[in-house]
């Protein structure tokens, strides 16, 4: 070997060694997988807006209207008030690291201004904590009587900026009453109230029973079944106005009307031809077009989000089962294709606002639970643990379904998540609740 | 002086034609070259007509040894006719002596006085004269000597020439063999060297195997802090990977927190950047030297379901 | 055809008991009626000297519309189920062939059929259900005698519950039909 060849070699290995060394930070030194987490709400901290500026006081606070609305969810958990180690009310002072200190995720802070008598406006910013930095900061005006809706509304931008989700709190939720009297006399009462239960209105009061409540899509519509005639039959009423129509009185059954998606039809059940079908009603022309033709019980319809599917109850494989009809042009194209095949009975599908979720009452030796069948790959999960579960009711951004059930010999409304993680129970309001029915979101909101 | 001329106009002529012809004989003997002049060895004209080889070569032979013999003749002869040369010089000077002597006899009564300072003043002339003659001559010898001496020192330097040729290569050859010694010895070096790097390695290895299980240990240590720490969001979160690259400070806190392959979900990325946040300070190992391979975590977070 | 011989079978006797019934009274024995009206639930009727008679079972004696007689299978007015079944059981088949006897003999009586169900399950599914069963009854009177102008049904599913309560008991209450004479 020549001597300068040797040479050459050891500057070369010196230049990729040289390299190396170069190299090797830019790639880290270990890489973690983390394949699991743990489940559970996120903590925020809920600073009680600065209202001292006011010249009259808000009728409700706002700060226990959102941290109700958050723990609600079962996705967060707001800080008690108790302790809270500060009290700033804009970004200026918020010191992160005493935040970190006490694990808070989330910081919300905010004050109240009055513009005029009635007319306050108010602005609030979200932090996140860990992070060091605003998530949000928004100011809005509103109005003494709406306090309790600004509040919501506060409650729903917060929950979509932390979930991804929108927020369902400015909403409205329908539900039957049946009271029952001293003398035994019974009592049944239509009402609306908050989806946090407050502001309960009735809009329809009657000694004969009511059922099966159902939204129209622009949330001003309620159609139902009213016994008041002995016998039942559907009507529809303006939730605002108290005015209303009756839709349809035929022979036998009038029964579970579902507003479509276009708001243009009703899907029901009659049963003036022999046996319960289902059938729509064209509300301009009010035109029956009817969608089964089988002698099994068919009933309780749920139209997918984009109106091109009903799925019903039917009975016609020997027990209560869901299937599926497909719809064009309000024409069914096939013949109905069965959905559940788990479980002795299981019945009263409601579609999710995305359409990818269909929950039912499933039945099992005696038992009857809220389940969930995922449309996608057709599975079934059983959301509930108690015995006499019915009605269940998507919330409006698919996150919880509402749903009755039995507690203490009484009727009581719950609500569940999705995934079965988060429970909750309503407000039990008077007498026995049930049927509930969640209303739309409405871009006004 | 003319009448001087006249009077031994002769010896001027005889002299100026010896000097002629030692002039002329000094020219021609000074070209010792083997190339012979046929002129010199005119004598020998073989007027023989039948000759056999032999005897030719026999007479070649004679007239080479005579050729040699006349060379060394010549040589000789050179050297006489230069010391005829230097004689007959010297006859110059005695005649010139005695022409002066003359003239000075015959301006001795004249001069007699200024005659002895003469013949003083010219013997001194003469005797530098003769001095200088000498020193030419000596020079003269000094310069054939310093000339055979050129020559022996051509001769020797060409030898030494041809000698130090011959040394070049052997000092050419011994070289190639240092240098191949060198090498073996340097390549013995190299070979020691790479044991030696090697065993350093190993041991290096095990120091390694002993910081890796540390650094195992502490990996789990790690992960199991950001799985606590990390609230998973709501809804399906199957298929959602995201990458986050952190920076840690000794002591293990989080100095810096980046996203650097994102889910395509904002929400699951926020959800994994504040749980590496809120797990801070990490756990690490004691040892910094060991620490210090773990202030780069790449952390991958994908759930299962 | 096993229906029609079950039929028999079982109305059979219980033409001879009624008719025995109407024999018994006359051969009761001394008897002291008194007059203290009708006793319609044949309970003892204590003389003046302490002597008890019994008075004979209250079908002849019972003055009044054989609708309100007690004693009469047409005073079985409520018909039962099974859970989540649509079908007559046996022992309700007597008091529908009665009253469907009585729907033919009367035709002017009218009466409403209203179905129910118990509270389990879906309440639109039990509203069909309580029709079918209401239905169910309606198509065995109609099959035994009455004629379908006599008949009217309607179901008020869960929603009308005669027992409150949330066991076996309570149910197996609620899941009926109920046979109400709107006139007769």
């Amino acid at each position: 070997m020549q001597p300068s060849n040797k040479k050459y070699r050891n500057i070369f290995s010196l230049v990729i060694f040289v390299l190396l060394l170069a190299a090797s930070p830019a790639k880290a030194a270990l890489t973690i997988q983390i394949t699991e987490g743990v489940d559970g709400a996120q903590p925020i901290a809920v600073v009680p807006f600065a209202t001292d500026q006011l010249k009259t006081a808000l009728p409700y606070d706002l700060v226990s209207i959102i941290n109700n609305d958050l723990a609600r969810s079962g996705r967060f958990s707001p800080m008690p008030e108790k302790d809270l180690i500060a009290r700033p009310h804009d970004g200026g002072t918020v010191r992160f690291s005493d935040w970190r200190l006490v694990n808070m995720d989330y910081l919300l802070v905010g004050r109240v201004r009055q513009l005029g008598d009635v007319n306050y406006e108010v602005q609030f910013q979200l932090f996140d904590v860990f992070k060091g930095e605003q998530v949000t900061g928004i100011s809005y005006p509103f109005v003494a009587g709406d306090t309790r809706r600004m509040a919501h509304r506060i409650s729903d931008i917060v929950y979509e900026k932390l979930t991804g989700q929108r927020g369902a709190f400015n909403t409205r939720i329908a539900y039957v009453t049946a009271l029952t009297a001293v003398t035994g006399k019974r009592q049944y009462r239509l009402n609306i109230a908050d989806s946090d239960g407050f502001n309960e209105q009735t809009i329809l009061d009657s000694s004969k029973p009511l059922m099966s409540p159902s939204w129209s899509p622009d949330g001003q519509q309620l159609a139902y079944v009213s016994f008041e005639a002995k016998r039942p039959q559907i009507f529809v009423q303006q939730v605002f106005n108290g005015q209303r129509q009756r839709l349809t009185d035929f022979k036998g059954l009038n029964s579970a009307p579902v507003w479509s998606p276009d708001g243009k039809h009703l899907a029901m059940t009659l049963s003036k031809s022999g046996n319960p079908e289902l059938y729509l009603f064209e509300l301009a022309t009010k035109k029956l077009t009817q969608l089964t033709k089988h002698p099994a019980i068919d009933t309780e319809p749920t139209w997918s989000p984009d109106g091109s599917k009903l799925v019903f109850t039917s009975d016609r494989g020997g027990k209560p089962q869901l299937y599926i009809m497909e719809l064009s042009r309000n024409k069914p194209v096939s013949r109905p294709r069965r959905l559940t095949f788990e479980g002795e009975y299981n019945a009263r599908g409601a579609f999710s606002p995305d359409g990818k979720y269909l929950a039912m009452v499933t039945g099992n030796r005696g038992r009857f639970q809220i389940a969930v069948l995922e449309m996608a790959n057709n599975t079934l999960q059983v959301l509930t643990d108690s015995r006499l579960d019915e009605s269940p009711s998507f919330a409006p951004n698919g996150s919880m379904i509402i749903y009755a059930t039995n507690r203490n010999n009484r009727g009581v409304l719950a609500a569940v998540s999705v995934d079965g993680r988060v429970h909750q129970r309503l407000e039990v309001q008077q007498g026995d609740v049930r049927e509930p029915a969640w209303s739309p979101l409405t871009d006004a909101q | 002086m003319k009448e001087v001329i006249r009077n031994n106009f002769g010896a001027i002529i005889f002299s100026i034609a010896v000097h002629a012809m030692l002039l002329g004989l000094l020219f021609f003997s000074f070209d010792f070259q083997p190339e012979r002049k046929l002129l010199t060895i005119k004598p020998n004209v073989i007027k023989a007509v039948a000759v056999d080889a032999s005897k030719v070569q026999a007479e070649l032979e004679k007239l080479k040894r005579a050729d040699d013999r006349n060379k060394k003749k010549e040589k000789d002869r050179i050297a006489n006719l230069k010391r005829e040369e230097n004689r007959l010089r010297k006859k110059r000077a005695a005649e010139e002596k005695k022409l002066a002597k003359l003239k000075k006899k015959r301006q001795a009564e004249e001069r007699q006085r200024k005659l002895e300072q003469k013949n003083l003043a010219e013997l001194k002339k003469q005797q530098a004269a003769l001095k200088k003659k000498q020193q030419a001559e000596t020079k003269k010898r000094q310069a054939e000597q310093r000339k055979q001496a050129e020559l022996k020192k051509q001769q020797a330097a060409f030898k030494e020439k041809r000698q130090a040729e011959l040394k070049k290569k052997q000092d050419a050859i011994k070289k190639r063999q240092a240098l191949a010694k060198k090498k073996r010895e340097a390549d013995k070096k190299q070979r020691q060297k790479e044991l030696a790097q090697q065993l350093a390695a190993e041991e290096q290895a095990r120091e390694d195997k002993l910081a890796i299980r540390e650094i195992d240990k502490y990996q789990v240590l790690i992960r199991q802090k950001v799985v606590r720490n990390w609230l998973k969001p709501t809804g399906s979160s199957k298929g959602l990977v995201s990458t986050v690259k952190v920076r840690l400070i000794p002591g293990g806190d989080v100095i810096d927190v980046k996203v650097i392959k994102s889910s395509g979900n904002v929400i699951y990325d926020r959800s994994v950047e504040r749980a590496v946040r809120k797990a801070s300070p990490l756990p690490l190992p004691k040892d910094p030297a060991i620490a210090a391979r773990m202030y780069d975590i790449e952390f991958n977070f994908a759930l299962e379901t | 055809m096993n229906h029609k011989l079950l039929l028999a079978a079982v109305l059979l006797p219980t033409v001879m008991l009624t008719g025995c019934e109407t024999l018994g009274g006359q051969d009761g024995g001394e008897v002291v009626v008194e007059d203290r009206g009708t006793q319609a639930d044949g309970s003892q009727i204590t003389g003046s000297d302490g002597a008890t008679t019994t008075g004979a079972s209250a079908g002849t004696a019972f003055q009044g519309h054989q609708l309100d007689n007690p004693q009469s299978i047409l005073s079985s007015r409520i018909i039962y189920f099974e859970f989540d079944s649509a079908s007559i059981r046996n022992e309700d088949r007597a008091a529908i062939q009665a009253h469907a006897e009585y729907l033919g003999k009367n035709g002017g009586a009218t009466v409403a059929l209203e179905g129910h169900t118990d509270e389990r399950g879906s309440r639109e599914y039990n509203i069909a259900l309580g029709e079918r069963r209401a239905k169910a009854v309606r198509q065995l009177l109609l099959f035994q005698g009455a004629v379908s102008s006599q008949l009217q049904t309607v179901s008020y599913g869960e929603e009308s519950p005669a027992a409150i309560g949330h066991d076996e008991d309570a149910w197996q209450q609620n899941r009926r039909v109920e046979i109400t004479y709107k006139t007769r």
